[in-house]
């Protein structure tokens, strides 16, 4: 069975997984989120909440960057039966952990089990075919190894992810440089900024919250505050890569880190007061403005930050 | 010594957290008791409230409200301003 250790609270269920994998066969994971800031306003939607997408699940260009820079390929296939599942598990987990996303309706330990069917994923860490049960790691509840049996498994849709680990490629400072310019000139081109920008035009003219917490239970399923978690997650995720590349290129990062620390905190800042706002149906727009103007500055000058920074290629 | 504000701010926890908290330590961190993100929103709704104080946006920080001591120095503060 092997032996998986969680360490990135921090980043989603599925990339804390991927994070904990490479770990765990000593490789580093931080290049699978060089395209990770990314966002696109959608004015279509009805929730000011569902207004903005941000594509923080497996990214195809941060999975290739996975696999150019720490020799890490991720293909996905449909398991759909048991006989076929057993024998890609018997397979598969003698050569490494695998990825597994599916539904949770038959997970016992899931807070929603049988009650709800959502996406989540797993990675699997070991197969019993004597007593049928798979040994995994759940990123929402890493304190024990848990076990379920394949056959309850395979009740509902599912897919997994196999990772398949080459040789570690070697690259210079140069090509990391290169991955963060084009980082960087897909940030601007995408207009990530003035996408943004729109999006915190709705959320400061936000005279309502009916809409938005209708139907949700508890105000952790609120649209517009889980999307500010996830951004969250995502900030966090892409400044463990900015980071990254200054290790690896000596370049000095450290400003437009110290930018991005700051901006994390005031979107912290930012869902607090939301909820606050929230629970004492008290609207309250002033406060809202002045940290979405906050953020909004804080970003601008991580973007012309990086774009000096990219455009010099300066070494500390 | 007890703080001033001390009772009033268990008081509101206790209602807040549906746990009795007249008897935590005052330093102890309150996420064992289950202050999440929600439950320190609709805490911090309360404090306002019940002070008459408005909390500034970028102090809506968990850290400046994780124990009851810097609970009460935080609306000590607000109050002596």
């Amino acid at each position: 069975m092997w032996d998986i250790k969680m360490n990135y609270a921090q980043y989603s269920c599925i990339n804390s997984l991927i994070a904990a994998y490479c770990e765990s066969i000593h490789r580093d994971h931080q290049m699978l989120f060089s395209m990770l800031l990314n966002g696109r306003y959608q004015p279509h939607k009805q929730l000011v909440g569902d207004r903005f997408a941000i594509n923080d699940y497996l990214p195809p260009e941060g999975l290739h960057s996975l696999a150019a820079f720490s020799g890490i390929e991720l293909q996905m296939t449909h398991a759909d039966d048991e006989q076929q599942l057993k024998q890609l598990l018997t397979e598969r987990l003698q050569a490494a952990p695998v990825l597994f996303s599916g539904d949770v309706f038959n997970i016992p330990w899931n807070s929603i089990y049988r009650q709800e069917h959502m996406l989540h994923v797993l990675l699997f860490t070991g197969y019993d075919e004597e007593s049928d049960l798979i040994s995994c790691v759940d990123a929402l509840s890493t304190d024990i190894y848990h076990t379920i049996s394949l056959r309850q498994l395979v009740e509902y849709p599912q897919y997994l992810m196999l990772f398949f680990t080459g040789p570690s490629p070697q690259p210079t400072p140069e090509q990391y440089l290169c991955a963060l310019q084009r980082n960087v000139d897909t940030l601007v081109q995408s207009k990530f900024l003035e996408e943004r920008d729109r999006w915190f035009a709705d959320i400061r003219a936000l005279t309502d919250f009916e809409p938005e917490t209708a139907g949700y239970k508890n105000l952790y399923g609120v649209p517009l505050l889980y999307m500010l978690k996830r951004i969250d997650m995502q900030q966090i995720s892409y400044c463990d890569f900015l980071q990254y590349i200054g290790q690896k290129t000596g370049l000095d990062l450290s400003a437009v880190l110290e930018s991005f620390y700051q901006m994390n905190k005031r979107f912290l800042n930012l869902r607090l007061y939301l909820a606050k706002e929230i629970v004492s149906k008290k609207v309250a727009p002033a406060g809202r403005a002045a940290l979405l103007d906050e953020i909004s500055r804080l970003q601008r000058s991580i973007v012309s930050g990086l774009q000096a920074l990219t455009k010099t290629g300066e070494r500390s | 010594m007890k703080h001033a504000y001390d009772t009033e701010v268990r008081q509101l926890l206790t209602t807040v957290l549906q746990a009795d908290m007249t008897a935590v330590d005052a330093g102890e961190p309150l996420d064992q008791y289950g202050l999440g993100s929600i439950a320190l929103a609709l805490l911090l709704a309360q404090i306002e409230d019940a002070f008459s104080i408005e909390i500034d946006p970028f102090e809506m920080d968990s850290a400046n409200f994780s124990t009851i001591q810097k609970i009460t120095d935080y609306i000590r503060c607000k109050k002596e301003l």
